[in-house]
């Protein structure tokens, strides 16, 4: 990101000489100035490593700390843990995911009422989904019902959840969405960054945060120069000014 | 009457009524006392045989006791203190109420058909369909069966509804589908919420549900209610304490009642009360006013028929104003169809007949306006109408 900000800087000092149009890099001159930054490679490991250890690949971030000698910040056997916790919200099995989270740390589910009422909402979502209407409604009164009276917010979700019961035909329900596999998804993240909290451990991964840093900085650099983009992360390549 | 003659009357009846006790008691005791005087001499008499006393001796014992009581003089003196109370109490009655109402009378010469019809209506809405049918066939109205069909069909309704029964009213919601929907209307699903709350409070949650899937998802408009209604069958048993007390409770069918009256009145383009019902109750609530007016100005007869307007405003609340009605702030006088209500340039608003006036009938000529230096002319103003 220094790149950038030397370009910026040069750029202002620019400004009184050429005010009408904005300065055309080249190709050539913009890869000469990319290869004179210098990037370590333990620094691009370790950003690496970052993100396999966040979102949960034990296997792969096992073999990386074996071929490029990388250190994880935290002790890959609790995101095992961690992944299994989230595979079972994943999959349905919430009363799995439950006694999980439990047993790495009963304290996460005290402290965070927002996130026990979701993992419960979740199951009548799994109870409705199976039909299991008599089990649904004894679940919502004896779990869900106290809850909502003690917070307005968890009553309206509960409102929308319970209404899944009057549509058998989920396509005609305002709310199908709940039924949806990203709604599992949805609670499987917010499981996963409680789990890292509880650890100490940023929730999010580095790499997506650097990305969206690039493009935020392409945006700015746009408004003074024309010069090769990066248009497609996912590859990387320098793609010409279209002017 | 003003509220200090009521507390006068109500006191002065409170006096009359505490005498009466009193002499009541009064006169009970006296009573008492000669009779058991009576009693004791009779039995006196019959053990005075046996010993062969003289009845004679005995009885003028009697005469001597009962004297002695003077029970004449003490009646008479109760009496008499509870007649002046209760004659004190009728001249206060003379001067706070007016015995004979008819002062305030006032001929007017009614149109016997309108009279009819009124009281024909009266009587339908009243679900007094005999007595309507009566007067009907007497006045020789045959053309208001179709107010009788529609207020027929209005008992049918509102009685089914106090019976907890939404079949009539669900029938005639759905002959009125298209009007009812111009005026979003929600009796329909309102109707249809009553029955579910009805089937929850009996605890029933697998009817309740069956009952929601049934009906509720055809309106996707009341989703939000819905919602509610569906989560109410988490606290069955419970509702008082639930979050939904208010939605599930009884009174609900009271409420979506009246809204029903009020939906089915606007839909027949009636007024929801009936005619003959709002002139009475207006008329009751100006009678003191007119007498206290008839009373003060000591009007005779003819002086009140001749009339033609009342020297002071009359008060009634809200409920008795339907239309708007212009004074002339320059003649007092009420606008008319002869005489209706014109607005000058300058915004201010003044009665025909003094528009007329001030510019002495001439279409050209530049008068002032009464409330502000503007001036203006006659042909400059327009006619406003409520």
């Amino acid at each position: 990101m220094s790149l950038f900000r030397i370009f910026i800087n040069q750029l202002e000092e620019d400004d009184e000489d050429m005010a009408t149009s904005k300065k055309m890099i080249t190709r050539e001159e913009w890869e000469k100035k990319l290869n004179a930054v210098k990037l370590r490679k333990e620094d691009m490991n370790t950003l690496v490593m970052n993100f396999l250890v966040t979102e949960g690949y034990v296997e792969a971030a096992e073999k990386f700390q074996r071929e490029s000698g990388t250190k994880p910040e935290i002790d890959l056997a609790t995101i095992t843990d961690r992944m299994a916790v989230k595979k079972a919200v994943q999959n349905g099995n919430v009363e799995d995911a439950i006694e999980k989270v439990n047993d790495l740390n009963p304290e996460i589910l005290d402290t965070n009422p927002e996130l026990f009422f979701h993992l419960q909402q979740q199951r009548l979502i799994e109870l409705i989904r199976q039909g299991k209407t008599e089990e649904a409604l004894e679940f919502a009164q004896e779990e869900l019902a106290p809850r909502g009276e003690e917070n307005q917010a968890f009553l309206e979700e509960l409102e929308k959840t319970v209404a899944l019961l009057v549509f058998d035909d989920a396509s005609t329900c305002p709310v199908k969405e709940l039924l949806d596999l990203s709604h599992r998804l949805k609670t499987a993240s917010e499981v996963n960054a409680a789990i890292l909290t509880s650890q100490s451990h940023e929730k999010d991964p580095k790499l997506p945060s650097l990305l969206k840093m690039l493009i935020w900085a392409q945006t700015q650099l746009d408004e003074k120069a024309v010069y090769p983009h990066i248009n497609d992360l996912s590859t990387g390549k320098l793609e010409d000014p279209s002017e | 009457m003003d509220v200090t003659g009521t507390v006068t009357v109500r006191d002065a009846f409170d006096r009359v009524s505490k005498k009466q006790k009193l002499y009541h008691s009064v006169t009970q005791d006296v009573i008492d006392l000669v009779c058991d005087g009576i009693q004791d001499t009779l039995t006196r008499i019959q053990l005075g045989n046996d010993d062969g006393v003289e009845p004679e001796s005995v009885l003028t014992e009697l005469r001597r006791k009962l004297d002695a009581l003077l029970p004449i003089i003490q009646l008479q003196k109760s009496h008499k203190e509870t007649k002046w109370s209760l004659s004190k109490l009728v001249k206060l009655l003379e001067v706070s109420y007016h015995p004979d109402i008819s002062l305030a009378c006032f001929s007017v010469d009614f149109d016997i058909n309108l009279v009819n019809k009124i009281l024909i209506h009266h009587c339908y809405r009243e679900g007094l369909f005999d007595v309507g049918d009566c007067l009907v066939k007497e006045a020789g109205r045959e053309e208001e069966t179709e107010v009788r069909s529609q207020f027929l069909e209005f008992h049918q309704i509102v009685d089914s509804l106090k019976l907890r029964n939404i079949e009539p009213a669900m029938r005639w919601i759905f002959a009125n589908r298209g009007k009812l929907k111009q005026k979003s209307s929600k009796l329909e699903f309102k109707l249809l919420s009553l029955k579910y709350c009805d089937i929850l409070r009996e605890g029933k949650s697998d009817d309740a549900l069956e009952y929601a899937r049934t009906h509720f998802t055809q309106y996707p408009l009341h989703f939000k209610e819905i919602q509610k209604l569906i989560t109410c069958l988490l606290w069955i048993g419970n509702f008082e304490k639930s979050p939904y007390a208010e939605i599930v409770s009884p009174s609900c069918w009271d409420k979506v009642t009246k809204e029903l009256i009020m939906e089915y009145h606007h839909l027949l383009d009636q007024p929801i009360n009936s005619p003959l019902k709002v002139a009475l109750s207006a008329g009751y609530e100006s009678l003191p006013s007119l007498l206290k007016l008839v009373h003060l100005m000591a009007l005779t007869k003819q002086e009140w028929q001749a009339m033609k307007q009342l020297p002071v405003p009359l008060e009634l609340g809200n409920e008795y104003k339907f239309h708007s009605a212009f004074v002339c702030p320059v003649s007092r006088d009420q606008s008319s169809e002869e005489n209706p209500p014109m607005q000058l340039p300058c915004g201010h608003v003044i009665s025909k007949q003094s528009m007329m006036r001030l510019s002495k009938n001439c279409a050209f000529r530049t008068f002032k306006c009464p409330y502000c230096p503007a001036e203006t002319l006659a042909s400059a103003c327009r006619q406003l109408y409520f």
